[in-house]
């Protein structure tokens, strides 16, 4: 898979998946695309079930949301286990932070996931701030969806 | 005092016996990335691996053989990869009473191939004992015709024992 | 103990197993008897020299078990020429003898035979019951109980006698009251089971090279016991090798591979590789691997 570091300027929306239900998949959307605007540099994003299924997106057409799901499901299992287990308590997010750009993977409540892919940036506290919120904003869709 | 990583790696379809397995061999409690399945694995189980299981077996001297399971699903095919690197050996787990258990077995030998060619297999045959069919044969008409030295044995993957043996079979075609 | 091979002189015993009186005498021990023991339903006779018919017994059927045992007797001076006409058409090349050592590679021998050449045979290794070997079908039916062709496997006095029949004789004899049929495989593995002492199969050798195309399915328990076979099927599998070399590389006793040896042969699963340089030695790849790995079997057999 041969994943380019610029960025493509055309994002495409969400297609519809068998996986989450169409009904909120259009709500996430439009947090994702909340965020995105709020913050230039958050360049795209995707949310995925905890076993690594894509549910919501807005990603470049290069990116592979399948892989990038699972990818970031194993990554952040594998966080939460060995922070438990150094004693740190639950993992709040994981942060890879590359030469051109940084991404998030937070819990977006029990069974979702957020990632977030970000330009070169200096203060992650920009980008990280309105990824937090719209983790919660995702976990609260999905808390209403359950109880209905 | 280690000169070099020894790894054994454990892969199979889901549901498989592959953290049970390693559960069984491993010194220390197994560290699992477990977590609450929504698609099709539901119909075995209830959680599912998604990054890997660790363990490790000590050995008399303080060497270390380390265990690493992979998760079974396709879709976490670049961590069979990264766990591959520096194994000296798969064990493949095949569900017998999975819908095409032959086809899993094919698969997983194409998908870790290379790594096969490099080191050495063995199949486990797991729950052999509730499966309508027997799958044995089959499995060695695969093996025979990959023309791998793999041994195929019928195993509880939750059995000490077996899973000694399974191990064995391995060590013997390094 | 019961009448030996080497007796001239004693007694044939008919004992009705179905009364109290039968079954205390059957117990006894009586020497210089055999006993031929008459029930409702047929004991498997795992003791040299018993025979058991049963009721109601034809006459037919008691005339044959006596006459089995008063030709034996009789002929037990020519048991010596009895030797199979199994063991001729040496190829030459260097062989174990076989002239010591019990039946199981002569047996083994005739299964191997019957099956590539898709013959039909009648084997019989007096006084015990025939074999009746059909190698298109890949079935060996008998009377014989599994242990009592343990015990024709070990005999070493009387020799199997072969004779071919032809395909209305064998169904016949297929069909027939008190016949059991088994696979071909698993009589094969009863009697490898058994052992040759060493003795390799007939027309091979121990610079025979072979290689295994896949594992024998060693039952679990097998397996448990005889780890070694693990390590011998190991070896094979990767790569041609000789009885020979797979002693040098294993250190396990020369009988011990000899019996692998025969048993995977036997069951089709090894081949003679004509090509393969036999003088070269085994040589050990990466010795450091070597010994991790059997310390980590070490450690596997002894958490077992």
């Amino acid at each position: 898979m041969d994943v380019t570091a610029e960025i493509v300027k055309t994002v495409s929306e969400q297609q519809h998946n068998d996986i989450a239900p169409a009904s909120i998949i259009e709500k996430m959307v439009a947090v994702i695309k909340e965020v995105m605007e709020q913050s230039d540099e958050i360049i795209a994003a995707i949310v995925t079930s905890s076993d690594g299924l894509p549910w919501a997106q807005i990603l470049p057409d290069n990116f592979d949301d399948k892989r990038f799901s699972a990818m970031s499901s194993a990554l952040l299992a594998l966080s939460m286990t060995m922070a438990r287990e150094a004693g740190r308590g639950g993992t709040k997010n994981l942060m890879i932070e590359a030469e051109n750009g940084n991404i998030y993977v937070l819990q977006a409540g029990p069974t979702l996931l957020l990632t977030v892919f970000t330009k070169a940036n200096k203060n992650i506290g920009l980008t990280l701030a309105p990824t937090r919120r719209a983790s919660e904003q995702i976990a609260k869709i999905k808390k209403e969806y359950d109880a209905n | 005092m280690r000169v070099g990583e020894h790894k054994i790696i454990f892969t199979g379809s889901v549901g498989a016996g592959k953290t049970a397995a390693i559960s069984c061999l491993s010194d220390i409690p197994v560290v699992g990335t477990d977590v609450a399945a929504t698609d099709e694995t539901l119909n075995k189980k209830d959680f599912t691996t998604v990054a890997m299981d660790y363990g490790y077996i000590q050995l008399e001297d303080g060497e270390l053989i380390h265990l690493y399971g992979t998760p079974g699903q396709e879709r976490f095919n670049f961590m069979w990869e990264i766990l591959c690197q520096g194994g000296v050996g798969l064990v493949l787990l095949v569900d017998a009473t999975s819908s095409d258990p032959v086809a899993d077995c094919e698969f997983y030998l194409k998908a870790f191939g290379k790594f096969i060619e490099e080191t050495g297999a063995v199949i486990g045959i797991t729950r052999a004992d509730i499966a309508s069919n027997s799958i044995y044969e089959q499995v060695q008409d695969v093996v025979i015709e990959k023309g791998y030295p793999i041994a195929v044995l019928e195993i509880d993957a939750r059995n000490n024992e077996d899973v000694n043996m399974l191990v064995h079979a391995l060590m013997a075609v390094l | 103990m019961p009448l030996s091979y080497n007796d001239t002189s004693g007694e044939v015993a008919l004992i009705n197993a179905d009364t109290d009186v039968g079954i205390s005498y059957l117990e006894e021990e009586n020497n210089d008897q055999v006993k031929i023991i008459l029930a409702e339903r047929a004991v498997s006779t795992a003791v040299l020299g018993f025979r058991s018919l049963e009721r109601p017994v034809s006459v037919h059927d008691l005339v044959n078990a006596l006459s089995t045992y008063c030709k034996h007797f009789s002929s037990r001076i020519d048991t010596a020429s009895a030797t199979a006409t199994i063991a001729s058409g040496s190829d030459g090349s260097a062989s174990v003898s076989q002239t010591v050592g019990n039946n199981t590679p002569l047996l083994l021998h005739e299964f191997i035979s019957v099956h590539r050449d898709k013959t039909l045979i009648k084997l019989e290794c007096a006084p015990y019951h025939p074999l009746y070997i059909n190698g298109i079908s890949g079935t060996c039916a008998t009377r014989a109980s599994l242990a009592e062709i343990h015990i024709i496997a070990k005999e070493t006095e009387s020799r199997p006698v072969v004779t071919e029949i032809d395909a209305a004789e064998e169904l016949n004899q297929a069909t027939s009251n008190d016949m059991v049929s088994y696979p071909i495989g698993t009589i094969i593995w009863q009697i490898a089971m058994v052992g040759a002492n060493g003795t390799i199969l007939p027309n091979h050798s121990l610079d025979t090279a072979v290689k295994l195309k896949s594992l024998p399915r060693f039952p679990r328990e097998y397996m448990r016991n005889h780890p070694e076979f693990l390590k011998l099927s190991g070896l094979i599998l990767k790569q041609s090798m000789t009885i020979r070399q797979l002693q040098q590389a294993t250190q396990l006793d020369i009988e011990v591979v000899t019996d692998f040896y025969n048993l995977v042969f036997s069951l089709g699963l090894s081949s003679i590789d004509k090509s393969a340089d036999s003088a070269e030695l085994y040589k050990k790849k990466n010795v450091e691997r070597e010994s991790l790995l059997s310390r980590l079997a070490k450690k596997l057999i002894s958490a077992a």
